[in-house]
């Protein structure tokens, strides 16, 4: 029988660098694997948030699109209806039967009908820009007794180069916001404030009633959830921080992505 | 000269390293992880006591490695006990605990002296420790967690590298020490000695990226 000569020393360390290369090896493609299915599943999540991010926006924009039409409709169809219906009736003769009730209640109605044209599709955003329509927005709450809304806007005329997308969203935001300060916390005084600063514009919207609990938005309230909505949708930052009274936000635009492309 | 330098020097007071970090953060270690700072504690104790009856007595000092496998088997599967984090294993720990320290028992009264190495036990520490390495590899791989942020996976990686590296030598250990010369066992010990090295470089890793 023929005599083994292997070194039982260079077996041993062999082997044991040969375990030690398998678990080594097996510890590497162990984090790799890790690491691309991380990859893959932070992919597949991105792309799920950006396909809701896109519905949601989708979903905003043909909300605004046949705000728009329903509202358009409303003016030039039903509003024009009724004032050929009024002007008929002013003609009728003056024996007509009840005259007097119906005319007043037909002024009445198409007051209606413009209020609700108008708050479907603010008619003033594309023609008058963003400014006046605020303006009437505010003018309508002051006339009230509830709240008296302060807009104090140091950016002028150039609220009016933003484009349409971040015109109607801005428009829609401090709409939500009056609404919830007027439903939800018995404030007394609202104040808007627009300004540039560093390359960016700026508005802060401050009222001075109960306040929320800021935790507690991203559970309940589908109003500021819409208001995050708007916001993501033209790309604004906001910052809520707590105030000692009432209810504090300020939403930050970049410059280059709000005006209209000339 | 140099491996018998980072054998017999370097390597055994590279455990503190590990402990002077985990020290650093010891109030706020999880409970896992306590147990592996004491167990390096342990290890640099009964390290330097087998150093003094070795070098200074020129005593057998393997009665001290039969002891240690015993409390190093035992302080694994505790570690690997609180890194599951499931109550109902309890039972399947404690068992295998106290199976672990029978085996260790009978193995010194009936099949080595407590004066020869203990290859047999450390074998089948090696076994459980790669054992538990692996399942902890793979409830990570079914998980959603990045390996590399956490400090158990570094702690894991450094048990899992040094028994799949060393259970051979722990194997052959006994025919080592009796047939082989001074200089060739000195090859095998700075081996185990370099894997040792890199376990404490993982523990001292996992210790940094606990966070205080």
């Amino acid at each position: 029988m023929q005599k083994v000569t292997d070194n039982i020393l260079l077996l041993v360390v062999f082997a044991m660098l040969g375990t030690f290369i398998l678990a080594a090896s097996f510890i590497l493609f162990f984090i790799r694997y890790q690491r691309r299915i991380t990859q893959q599943k932070e992919a597949m999540q991105k792309a799920e948030l950006d396909y809701s991010e896109n519905l949601l926006h989708a979903t905003l924009l043909s909300q605004e699109e046949e705000r728009k039409r329903i509202g358009r409709d409303l003016h030039d169809d039903v509003g024009a209806s009724l004032s050929n219906l009024k002007m008929i009736m002013a003609q009728a003769a003056e024996s007509v039967a009840g005259k007097a009730t119906y005319k007043p209640l037909i002024d009445n109605i198409i007051t209606t009908v413009r209020n609700i044209s108008h708050s479907l599709s603010p008619p003033g955003l594309v023609l008058f820009g963003l400014e006046n329509t605020l303006h009437e927005l505010f003018d309508n709450f002051n006339r009230g007794d509830t709240v008296s809304v302060a807009f104090e806007n140091e950016l002028g005329q150039k609220m009016d180069t933003f484009n349409e997308q971040t015109a109607l969203a801005l428009y829609r935001i401090i709409q939500e916001l009056l609404a919830n300060t007027v439903k939800h916390a018995g404030a007394k005084n609202i104040l808007i404030r627009c300004f540039a600063q560093n390359e960016k514009y700026i508005i802060t919207y401050q009222d001075d009633g109960k306040g929320i609990d800021i935790t507690a938005i991203k559970k309940t309230g589908m109003g500021m959830q819409n208001v995050a909505a708007r916001l993501r949708m033209i790309q604004a930052q906001s910052e809520m921080p707590a105030v000692e009274n009432g209810f504090f936000i300020k939403i930050v635009l970049q410059n280059n992505r709000v005006v209209k492309n000339e | 000269m140099f491996w018998k330098v980072f054998s017999s020097i370097i390597v055994p007071l590279f455990i503190l390293v590990p402990i002077v970090i985990g020290s650093l953060k010891i109030k706020t270690l999880p409970f896992n992880l306590k147990i592996i700072w004491f167990y390096l504690l342990i290890t640099a104790v009964i390290s330097t006591s087998a150093t003094i009856i070795g070098r200074i007595f020129h005593s057998n000092n393997m009665p001290l490695l039969h002891l240690f496998t015993l409390i190093e088997g035992v302080m694994f599967i505790w570690f690997y006990k609180y890194l599951s984090q499931s109550n109902k294993k309890n039972k399947w720990f404690i068992f295998l605990q106290t199976g672990f320290v029978t085996i260790c028992i009978l193995n010194a009264l009936f099949f080595q002296s407590i004066y020869a190495y203990s290859s047999y036990t450390r074998y089948v520490e090696s076994i459980i420790c790669m054992l538990f390495a692996l399942n902890f590899f793979a409830n990570i791989a079914a998980s959603d967690t990045k390996p590399l942020k956490l400090p158990a996976f570094y702690f894991n990686t450094g048990i899992f590298l040094y028994f799949s590296g060393s259970f051979i030598l722990f194997i052959f250990s006994n025919f080592i020490l009796q047939k082989l010369s001074a200089s060739d066992m000195l090859i095998f010990w700075s081996s185990h000695s370099t894997l040792v090295l890199l376990m404490y470089i993982f523990f001292s890793t996992g210790f940094i990226l606990c966070k205080k």
